[in-house]
């Protein structure tokens, strides 16, 4: 359907030749004066988007991108409290960030937007024609452009309300949005991030593709290296606002100069990633929990730097019979009722799921989302009860099952502070006095490298990765037969997410513990998991070894996912 | 922490102090002529005026803001309470109770409340006690359904289930993890209700559902007193003024409330 | 569509049979309704036979079926207070209720629509005046625009004599029959006490449309808008009202409940010779009975008008069918 329509505006054929660059920022500085202090959002950035090309805005959150994202459309000159200075143009016309003056007919037509989440982003109450149609003109554009972002039945979702859609294709919809006035500039604020990796594969090639049929600069804002390593000619690393590292996309990524782009560099996990060691730099708190187990050599810090320190030093020696198993799951089904009035049709999400974890091993349950991989796992907590199958949890090697879920913040109890929340499951499940107690609370997070002084500190008052470790140390202050991690990395910035990893291998190493891992991301599973199981539409589609991640998937899906994770 | 809603919690604190002990302190009867009649406000010893019979309007007024206050308390109350009990069981045992429970409620939602409320105090022949309970009837399915859902809302958390995972199960898992979150809501609600109530109990009272005249009930002086507006416009207006100004105040330390409790919670 | 239509009709149907059912109990065990004919000195034989003639010796469910024959049959009693049947009573005042009802639906909506973007002081004066209760607004309103000023009439429905139109309603008979005069006339009469039990409802609707279009204006979908170009009033037009109105015409349709019984309080003030004044007259007559009729009446409408309000609300909204 593409490459046909030469007549229409925003194709390569025709498209005046842009003499000028897409975007160009010069010394940009923003400041939000409604925090006190102030907040230096963004601290004297200089970069330039040439017309047709991809920049790639790196960096974790709080860097700064997202605001920049917005200032470069116009989308702060109705915030009250915003100042800024430095020089903005986009597409040869000079712009004030803050004033609404002069964006009139350059926001919406010569720069526009992606944004990261498609659902809130796009207005419930209209259908997509009533949208579409309101920037393309007319009915017949509506459909060509669907068709362009590879919707299959245009005149279908024309008519649909956006909950009607999957969040790909409402992705597909906003980028015909996006795209459909011919843009100058395009911002994608992180517009994968809410999607499924092979989703996230398939709208990345389609912003590529349409990219170089408009000619039309994109200033790419993620926090993802690999997503900015496939899609972007030039990369600027962003931290605390500021612009610490730029070059090509491929030089700064795989050969970093600064100290901060090196800890990033490091700290992304690809499928090639070697596991037998603690991934990225090596991390102050996680060196302090090595040191905790007794079993850690004297010049740890050296060692990790040098890529000489493998797990195998922490393992416990076991005096305990070996083999058997933790969990066995066979032939476990599970379907829910799908609403409706009159009983209703039920969805089947699990079919025959067999799944065994032998005794101090670990296994990694890798699916997208509405695979059933978390009803399993909710199975398994006890959450959710099995239609029809068999499980068991051999409890005698620790105390029952015990789960670190996704969102940890969501998972303290918000007026309960962390030795509360700690005491609690000791209360639960031993008997000890309250100085034992007081002493494990302690012990438990030093394993997390916590300050015990945290214990008085509610969730409120912690960072997302600290959260997660209180998570974590919850979990194993009383040490599990069977630990269940729920996407634990997802939700973190990548140098947070890399020592929660090294921190659930130490546990595994150090305690002992069977692990079960449900995760999207299949290099984060392999870093932790001794056998990865694929789950697809509720079926476990293939299993294979960690070690052998990418030589041994043979099945098709699990080619797909290994393809879309990029290297 | 934003500072308490202070300035109409101590107005609040005037308020109810002079309606409890006010009628004491007065020289006058609320129900026994004092005067001559029709004194318009600022009179000699009658700092309010006095109404058609010569009654004190001031001693009448906080009379009724007693009484008034009190039938609030009482209907807030006991629906706080009763709907907090009976909202949260349904709420986390679920099942037959809930669902029982909620189709109680939704009726007593799809119906007019004051106007049920009128039916029944009429059913039940018309004295305060009568409105009293009136308005406890149509009062109460609010409360259970806010905090049934609020219960529901935050069981359904992530961090019950991981306290549930923890091993707290029970009463000590409502107590610890559910509850908490869901008393500022009900106080909340209850603050600001109180004055809704007064308006009610107040035109329950004016339509004829209270105590019969010469009761000091603000609704009935209102009432009663309509036939002398064009002459003595105080005797009908200052009931109602006194029922708006006791609504007002509650609804802004309501108000204030909720800042408070939300800015804490943030 | 069609099973959310179907099921909002239903619990319509077990809403409205409760409503009967508390209203037949209050009719038959509220106040005695022997004493209320006869008196308080009749003989034992005679509040006897009274008790057969009125059924009140039949089991609990026979009377049950009795009273929803007579009510099919729009038999409803003798009104202690006028003596006059009660259905004939309520014929002649429903169009006068139904006339200030719509008066006040209509003022409410003016309220709410123009107090919505307020702010300020301004803002502040009306929300502390939401919270005065009706009868103090209407009191208030009589002295300031008939007492004080002499501007507008309080009492009763028009100047003239009842309308000759078929609806009952004097604005629109008036305008029916072409007679201007009459129908300005009666809606000079109709503002004041449709103001004043309005006010309440549309400062409720007035919030609810100013939280609403805060949230929408500040939600991604806004921002989306904006990003695409559409200009700020574009924004609050296409985007914003859009999904406010939903919530906030779902509230009016709630608001109605507080209206009514401010409409009560509001008719006996302004003399209106409506169902509020009748059932005032009722409660001062202990007549229990026509009391918990004319609670029926306003108690369906209710319902009724609600059922509707959520029908057509998810004929326009995909989010509401969606729940």
């Amino acid at each position: 359907m593409t490459g046909t329509n030469a007549d229409r505006p925003g194709t390569a054929g025709n498209r005046p030749h842009r003499d000028h660059p897409a975007l160009e920022i010069a010394g940009l500085s923003i400041r939000y004066t409604s925090r006190t202090p102030a907040v230096l959002a963004v601290d004297d950035v200089t970069l330039t988007v040439a017309a047709g090309q991809c920049l790639g805005l790196v960096g974790e959150s709080g860097s700064g991108k997202s605001t920049i994202g917005l200032a470069v459309q116009g989308l702060l000159t109705r915030e009250p409290q915003v100042e800024a200075s430095g020089t903005v143009v986009v597409d040869g016309t000079g712009l004030d960030v803050t004033a609404e003056a002069g964006w009139a007919g350059v926001r919406g037509h010569r720069v526009t937007t992606v944004f990261q989440d498609p659902m809130a982003s796009l207005d419930p109450t209209m259908t997509v024609g009533r949208m579409l149609t309101r920037v393309t003109g007319s009915r017949e554009e509506s459909l060509r452009w669907l068709g362009d972002v590879e919707i299959r039945e245009p005149a279908t979702v024309l008519r649909a309300y956006p909950h009607q859609l999957s969040g790909g294709m409402r992705q597909r919809v906003m980028i015909a949005l996006a795209l459909a006035r011919g843009p100058a500039l395009l911002v994608a604020d992180e517009p994968t991030t809410a999607l499924d990796v092979s989703v996230q594969a398939q709208i990345l090639r389609l912003l590529t593709r349409e990219r170089e049929r408009l000619g039309c600069g994109v200033l790419f804002i993620t926090h993802d290296l690999g997503v900015a390593r496939a899609m972007c000619d030039e990369v600027a690393v962003l931290r605390h606002g500021r612009v610490v590292e730029s070059g090509t996309a491929g030089g700064v990524l795989s050969e970093p100069e600064g100290a901060y782009t090196k800890k990033l560099v490091a700290s992304r996990i690809t499928v090639i990633t070697d596991r037998e060691r603690p991934v990225g730099l090596p991390e102050p708190t996680v060196i302090a929990a090595m040191r905790e187990t007794g079993r850690a050599p004297e010049d740890l810090g050296e060692r990790w730097e040098g890529g000489s320190l493998s797990w195998a030093e922490f393992e416990k020696e076991r005096t305990e019979v070996q083999g058997g198993h933790t969990l066995e799951l066979a032939g476990v089904t599970k379907s829910f009722r799908s609403g409706g009035l009159f009983g209703g049709a039920r969805k089947q999400v699990l079919t025959g799921i067999d799944l065994r974890i032998e005794r101090h091993r670990s296994v990694a349950l890798v699916g997208e989302s509405g695979s059933g991989k978390s009803t399993i796992l909710r199975i398994v907590a006890g959450l959710e009860t099995a239609d029809a199958g068999d499980v068991y949890v051999d409890r005698t090697q620790g105390s029952g099952v015990q789960v670190v879920f996704q969102d940890a913040g969501a998972s303290l109890t918000p007026w309960r502070t962390v030795g509360q929340l700690l005491t609690e499951r000791l209360d639960n499940a031993t008997d000890l006095d309250r100085e034992q107690k007081r002493s494990r609370v302690r012990e438990a997070l030093e394993r997390v490298a916590l300050d015990p002084a945290l214990a008085d500190a509610r969730p409120g008052q912690l960072s997302g990765g600290q959260k997660q470790r209180v998570a974590i140390a919850r979990a194993v202050v009383v040490p599990p037969a069977l630990l269940l991690c729920d996407e634990p990395t997802s939700a973190l910035d990548v140098s947070v997410a890399s020592s929660v990893l090294n921190l659930l291998n130490l546990l595994r190493y150090d305690l002992g513990l069977s692990l079960l891992f449900v995760t999207h991301d299949l290099a984060a599973a392999r870093i932790v998991a001794d056998r990865v199981d694929v789950i697809s539409a509720g079926r476990i589609v293939e299993r294979v070894p960690a070690a052998s991640l990418s030589g041994a998937m043979t099945s098709d899906y699990g080619r797909r996912l290994l393809d879309a994770v990029l290297a | 922490m934003r500072s308490w809603p202070r300035v109409p919690l101590i107005l609040i604190g005037a308020v109810v102090l002079a309606a409890l002990i006010g009628p004491l302190l007065s020289p006058y009867s609320s129900i026994v002529p004092s005067g001559a009649s029709h004194l318009p406000p600022f009179s000699a010893g009658h700092p309010l005026g006095t109404d058609e019979l010569g009654l004190d309007i001031a001693t009448r007024l906080l009379a009724g803001a007693r009484t008034s206050l009190l039938a609030a308390a009482v209907v807030t109350v006991i629906s706080a309470i009763g709907g907090l009990l009976l909202g949260t069981l349904a709420g986390f045992t679920g099942g037959f109770l809930d669902t029982v429970l909620m189709r109680v409620t939704d009726l007593f939602l799809a119906l007019p409340a004051t106007i049920v409320a009128m039916a029944v105090a009429a059913g039940l022949g018309p004295s305060m006690t009568s409105s009293m309970i009136a308005i406890t009837v149509v009062w109460w399915p609010l409360y259970a359904r806010l905090v049934r859902g609020e219960v529901r809302r935050v069981a359904g958390s992530l961090h019950v289930e991981a306290a549930r995972m923890s091993g707290t199960r029970g009463w000590r898992l409502v107590l610890r993890h559910v509850l908490p979150s869901v008393l500022p809501t009900v106080a909340i609600t209850a603050s600001l209700d109180i004055g809704g109530v007064i308006v009610t109990v107040a035109a329950l009272s004016f339509v004829g559902l209270g105590a019969p005249a010469p009761a000091p009930e603000l609704g009935l002086m209102a009432s009663a007193g309509l036939q002398y507006v064009v002459n003595s416009w105080w005797i009908p207006v200052l009931p109602g003024l006194a029922v708006g100004l006791l609504s007002l105040l509650f609804t802004y330390a309501g108000d204030g409330l909720r800042a408070a409790l939300r800015h804490r919670g943030a | 569509m069609l099973r959310f239509t179907v099921r909002r009709i239903g619990s319509l149907i077990v809403v409205l049979f409760a409503l009967l059912v508390l209203v037949f109990l209050i009719s038959r065990y509220g106040g005695d309704p022997v004493r209320g004919y006869l008196g308080a000195n009749a003989s034992a034989d005679a509040v006897a036979a009274m008790r057969t003639r009125l059924g009140l010796d039949q089991p609990i469910g026979v009377q049950f079926l009795d009273y929803l024959d007579r009510l099919v049959h729009l038999d409803l009693g003798t009104s202690l207070a006028t003596r006059r049947p009660v259905a004939d009573e309520l014929a002649q005042r429903i169009p006068a209720t139904a006339e200030l009802a719509l008066g006040t639906m209509l003022f409410s909506v003016l309220i709410g629509l123009g107090l919505a973007r307020v702010s300020g002081t301004l803002r502040f004066l009306f929300y502390t005046a939401a919270s005065a209760p009706s009868f103090l607004l209407a009191t208030g309103g009589v002295l300031v625009f008939f007492v004080q000023l002499h501007w507008l009439p309080v009492s009763g429905r028009t100047s003239y004599g009842p309308s000759t139109g078929l609806s009952g309603m004097y604005v629109l008979d008036g305008l029916l029959t072409g007679n201007l005069p009459y129908a300005l006339d009666a809606l000079w009469h109709l503002i004041l006490p449709a103001f004043a039990a309005a006010l309440g409802p549309g400062i409720a609707l007035a919030r609810m449309l100013a939280d609403g279009l805060d949230t929408s204006l500040r939600s991604a979908y806004a921002r989306t808008a904006r990003s695409l170009g559409e200009s700020e009033p574009a924004v609050l037009r296409r985007h914003g009202l859009r999904n406010a109105a939903s919530p906030a015409l779902s509230l009016l349709g709630v608001q109605l409940g507080m209206m009514l019984s401010s409409l009560v309080v509001v008719e006996q003030i302004f003399s209106w010779n409506g169902l509020g004044q009748f059932l005032v007259h009722a409660i001062g007559g202990a007549d229990t009975a026509t009391v918990a009729t004319i609670s029926l009446l306003l108690g369906a409408v209710y319902v009724v008008v609600n059922a509707l309000v959520d029908i057509a609300l998810a004929l326009v909204d995909p989010r509401i069918r969606l729940n």
